[in-house]
């Protein structure tokens, strides 16, 4: 073949194809990417569940246990119990899309969180109300890459970049979740702010079987800039998709202890 | 002639003179300049609450001011409230501003802020925020992107953020609903009140109403810009006659601390005036008195040779009040120039800054002349000279001839 | 000996001349008294109202916790610490207090509120909190009630009798949340104050935070006010500098001090001003007196008295004249200071209404030390000898002959 004589609408076409080709592995990748934080998240919350955790605050000069069980269902609802220790037990709060109530019946009274308390950890973590309310955000306010791998323990993993979307209501400039490829279990998650310094780290450990899959039960919250400071949570029980109603989660329901869904 | 001879008179003994004169001018200027350097700090302050705290009026929904609630507003387009601030010919430019309290979160940090959604070009005729903008901090709020918010540079520091970060706003819609949203900064300002640049914060109108289920024309409250500063009584009234479920309220009341300012300067000032021109009366009654006793002898011989008493009252009267004219007029003058020399380049007190700040006062003074003072005192000074002569010229009256001449 | 008789008898010999020139100096000191006295009673009364309003003289907390005000950084309130502020006698009252944010609650109304748990009686003596109150009875030591502020009861719209709730974060992030009924209200002059205040007895706060015999602060009040550095110097020597701070009120509000010192610098100049008019009455009086004498200077010099003999008498002359006129000027001035020390003139209307919002009693008092008299005196005494300077000189230059032709 006479090289001079390669038609140039062959090259032109050769060209086009390969970029479409290229600009589509990448679409692909990234609604992979998008694929896999969603099916990763699905995989912690299920359709709906009802989960028993014990949350241990961690600070220099003390430590505390606070047992709880949590009951969502999709996005928008969600109720949780404190059972232990018995100062604490018997309240309960509620997430309903955007507002959150606590219930304490000490005093006997249903307080709608109002927007000074969200900043303030959840029952004194490192966990803030704030990001209780927006937990569902990762899939819907940010884009998402695979941007690379990384071996975690005997898992290889995915590392997901999430950019926040311009109008996002979220503080965090970026974010990087490390999911494994295989089974898709979130294993680590580090939150920068905007000028890319890191401020917090989750991390999820401790693979077990727990009523229709496996999950990681241990987690851990690190915040960055304090030292001897986190959060650590081990899920105890767990049930996913089973049937809840909506009307499960109202404000009645906050008063009793030993609900059924 | 008489005039003349107490001119004359006063000038036998210069040093004497002199030392008078020389008192009285100080003390005019001391209490000139004084008084234009605390009446520039005072009019600093109320001139920059005016033109970017408070305006000169503002109107709001009475239950609003007890409450602090967004849900009573103002609407502006019920009875015709728009028209008739357009109208008012001493309005020189009005905006209406949503304004309620907010959670401001960043990354690093959350704090309480009071959040402004304005129309910006309406807004910048009423409050010079805008222009407190350096050059490397940004712009004022253009209708060009969505979701601007111009932030203080203190509150830029509490919450780590700089130009083009993002700062989460969480607060209450006007059901009660808790929303929210992310703003970008597209300008940080900075004025003279630390305390105000921590808690102020300016969005598009339009970016906000939505989020707070609020209705176009709808808004707390509505700050007024006047053309003159003394016609705001008359304009207020007018407001509050045709609008009377509305509260319209002059700056000195939205301000009360700043309001009072001028009037505790006064007290102040008017006080330590007392207190100058007694010294000086006393002054001059004793300078007076030991004029008189030096020339007793004199004073006999004018007598005896048959100057009239009255002449003899009037001769002391006028040399008391030549003593005091001269360094009145000599106090004005190196008063007035010295007030307008550092009006000019300014005192700069930036060590006292933190203080300073935090009241509102700003670190680089201008003195400011009032005129009214200033006539004010040198007039006394001149009343001052006049009755301090009246106890040394009477006495003078009393000599008897035949032993005042005979006196050494 | 001989000098100061001669001098005597110089003075009494003109009484016109002496009594005008330590008239001069009399309206120097009265005046200057009278002035300064006033400022610094201003500054005292200042110091007085923000000390307190709130802070005490000075405070203790835990290490750490006036930068960063959260519960976490409480103190136990140990034996060791108290017998260690016990062993000050010149300390009369302190006040323990547990402070903390939290969210007031009544039927549909929510606000956050700052919750104080107090000793009532010790607050009362350091702040004047029951005298503040307008409705209601104040707290008992271990009331399980509240007082809320003004501003806030109308907000809640909660009156007497009714049932606050208070929920928030206790101590090592428990859950705090309790009723209390509401036994008073109280009113505080700053809206900011009057909009947000809780108090509850020290047992009860301390329950509600789960921070049990726990404190954010101990204000102390001390009546000898000269003192109070001196003590709190001592009592940070004797506390254990890595779980305690103490810090005075002037440590605690920088900004504070930096106000009333440019009050005070404001002040001084002032003085400095008023100095300078009398310091020229003096100095013009002076110079007649002695242009008036000179023939009398040159006769003595003629008859045989030495120059120095003669600047001798004349300068103790004039000293004593300075200082009859100085007496005199305190003597004036002791009465009215005195007065307006127990009865501070009231200020009125508007700016009355101001000073009160701000937080201050509307008055404006005198001072009364001994110091300020001794200062000012001093002041005159200078400005006198500087005076003298140019007389003394002109004698010295003194020539016979030209003297006994004045």
């Amino acid at each position: 073949m006479n090289m001079n004589k390669v038609p140039i609408h062959l090259i032109v076409a050769i060209a086009l194809f390969l970029g479409i080709g290229f600009l589509m592995a990448q679409n692909l990748m990234a609604q992979d990417a998008t694929e896999i934080v969603k099916k990763a998240n699905d995989k912690m919350e299920g359709v709906s569940s009802e989960i028993d955790m014990v949350m241990t605050v961690v600070r220099p000069t003390w430590q505390r246990t606070v047992s709880f069980r949590s009951w969502a269902k999709g996005r928008d609802y969600s109720l949780t119990l404190i059972t232990a220790p018995a100062k604490e037990s018997g309240q309960s709060f509620l997430k309903l899309k955007n507002d959150m109530w606590s219930w304490n019946p000490t005093i006997n009274r249903m307080i709608k969180l109002p927007p000074s308390m969200m900043a303030q950890g959840w029952m004194g973590s490192d966990y803030s109300n704030d990001d209780i309310l927006k937990e569902s955000s990762i899939i819907v306010d940010y884009t998402h890459e695979i941007i690379g791998n990384e071996t975690i323990g005997e898992f290889n993993c995915y590392i997901i970049q999430l950019d926040p979307k311009e109008e996002a209501a979220v503080v965090w400039g970026k974010i990087l979740m490390w999911i494994s490829k295989e089974e898709l279990y979130q294993l680590k998650v580090e939150y920068y702010d905007e000028d890319d310094y890191l401020v917090k780290t989750h991390l999820l450990s401790d693979i077990k079987f727990m009523y229709d899959r496996k999950i990681p039960t241990h987690f851990e919250i690190i915040p960055e800039d304090k030292p001897n400071q986190k959060t650590l949570v081990n899920i105890k029980n767990a049930k996913f998709d089973i049937k809840i109603n909506e009307s499960f989660f109202s404000q009645q329901n906050m008063k009793y202890p030993n609900k059924q869904p | 002639m008489i005039w003349i001879i107490a001119w004359k008179n006063i000038w036998r003994n210069k040093v004497r003179s002199l030392v008078v004169i020389l008192a009285i001018t100080f003390g005019l200027l001391g209490g000139v300049f004084s008084s234009a350097v605390m009446k520039g700090m005072a009019e600093q302050r109320m001139k920059e609450a005016v033109s970017r705290e408070t305006a000169h009026l503002q109107i709001h929904n009475p239950k609003y001011i007890e409450d602090n609630e967004i849900k009573y507003i103002i609407d502006g387009e019920s009875e015709g409230l728009e028209a008739t601030l357009d109208s008012l010919p001493q309005i020189k430019a009005w905006s209406a501003r949503i304004k309620f309290l907010a959670m401001g979160n960043s990354a690093n940090a959350s704090t309480g802020i009071m959040v402004y959604g304005v129309n910006p070009d309406k807004e910048k005729q009423v409050s010079e925020i805008w222009s407190m903008i350096c050059d490397s901090c940004g712009t004022y709020l253009n209708g060009e992107k969505k979701n601007q918010i111009v932030v203080g540079q203190a509150l830029a520091k509490k919450l780590n953020v700089k130009l083009r970060s993002k700062v989460v706003l969480t607060f209450q819609d006007i059901d009660g609903n808790l929303t929210g949203a992310a703003f970008r900064i597209c300008g940080i300002y900075r004025t003279n009140n630390s305390v105000f640049d921590e808690m102020c914060v300016y969005v598009n109108n339009h970016d906000i109403a939505d989020l707070l289920a609020m209705d176009s024309g709808e808004s707390q409250e509505i700050a007024i810009r006047l053309e003159g500063d003394d016609e705001m009584a008359l304009v207020q009234k007018e407001l509050a006659d045709q609008f009377p479920l509305l509260l319209v309220r002059d700056w000195k009341k939205i301000d009360p601390i700043t309001g009072m300012l001028a009037d505790f300067l006064d007290l102040y000032l008017y006080m330590f005036m007392a207190i100058i021109l007694l010294a000086l009366g006393f002054g001059i009654i004793n300078t007076m008195l030991m004029v008189i006793l030096e020339r007793t002898r004199e004073l006999g011989m004018l007598t005896a040779i048959g100057m009239n008493k009255r002449r003899v009252f009037l001769m002391i009267m006028l040399e008391s009040v030549y003593l005091s004219l001269t360094g009145a007029v000599a106090g004005m003058i190196l008063g007035y120039l010295l007030t307008m020399y550092t009006a000019w380049t300014g005192i700069d007190l930036s060590s006292m800054a933190e203080g300073f700040e935090k009241l509102g006062y700003p670190t680089m003074l201008y003195p400011y002349l009032d005129m009214k003072f200033f006539i004010t005192l040198t007039i006394m000074v001149i009343g001052i000279g006049i009755v301090a002569s009246i106890y040394p010229a009477r006495k003078a009256l009393k000599l008897n001839p035949a032993e005042a001449i005979r006196t050494e | 000996m001989e000098t100061i008789k001669i001098a005597w008898r110089n003075l009494w010999r003109n009484k016109r001349r002496t009594l005008i020139t330590s008239a001069s100096v009399f309206f120097a000191i009265f005046l200057a008294l009278l002035m300064r006295g006033f400022q610094l009673g201003s500054y005292d009364l200042m110091v007085y109202n923000i000390v307190h309003a709130y802070s005490g003289y000075f405070q203790v907390h835990a290490k750490g916790y006036w930068d960063d005000k959260i519960i976490n950084n409480s103190f136990e309130y140990t034996t060791e610490l108290q017998q260690a502020i016990e062993e000050f006698p010149e300390i009369e009252g302190y006040a323990l207090r547990l402070e903390s944010f939290a969210l007031g609650s009544f039927s549909t109304q929510t606000k956050g509120v700052m919750v104080t748990g107090i000793v009532p009686e010790e607050e009362e003596q350091l702040t004047g909190l029951q005298k503040k109150l307008v409705e209601g009875s104040y707290l008992l030591p271990d009331d399980d009630g509240a007082l809320v502020s003004e501003k806030l009861a109308k907000y809640l719209k909660i009156n007497v009798g009714d049932t606050l709730v208070l929920i928030g974060q206790g101590y090592h992030g428990m859950s705090a949340a309790g009723i209390f009924p509401v036994r008073g209200i109280v009113h505080f002059p700053s809206p900011d104050l009057n909009g947000r205040m809780v108090y509850l007895s020290l047992p009860a706060a301390q329950n509600l935070f789960s921070s049990d015999n726990r404190l954010t602060s101990i204000s102390f009040n001390i009546p000898d006010i000269k003192k109070y550095e001196g003590v709190a110097a001592k009592l940070k020597d004797k506390l254990d500098p890595h779980t305690y701070e103490v810090m005075t009120w002037k440590e605690m509000m920088p900004d504070v001090v930096q106000q009333i010192q440019s009050d005070n610098v404001s002040g001084l100049i002032m003085l400095a001003i008023l100095y300078m008019i009398v310091g020229f009455g003096i100095f013009g009086t002076i110079l007649m007196l002695f242009s008036e004498r000179t023939r009398e200077f040159g006769m003595m010099i003629a008859i045989g008295m030495p120059k120095l003999k003669l600047i001798r008498i004349v300068v103790t002359e004039l000293f004593m004249t300075g200082f009859l006129g100085v007496i005199a000027g305190i003597v004036a001035a002791i009465p009215l200071l005195y007065y307006f020390y127990i009865n501070p003139i009231p200020i009125t209307g508007e700016m009355a209404e101001t000073t009160i919002q701000m937080g201050f009693e509307p008055i404006m008092p005198a001072a009364w030390e001994a110091s300020y008299f001794v200062g000012q005196s001093l002041t005159v005494v200078i400005i006198m000898l500087v005076v003298m300077i140019l007389p003394i000189v002109k004698i010295s230059r003194l020539t016979v002959i030209n003297a006994l032709r004045k």
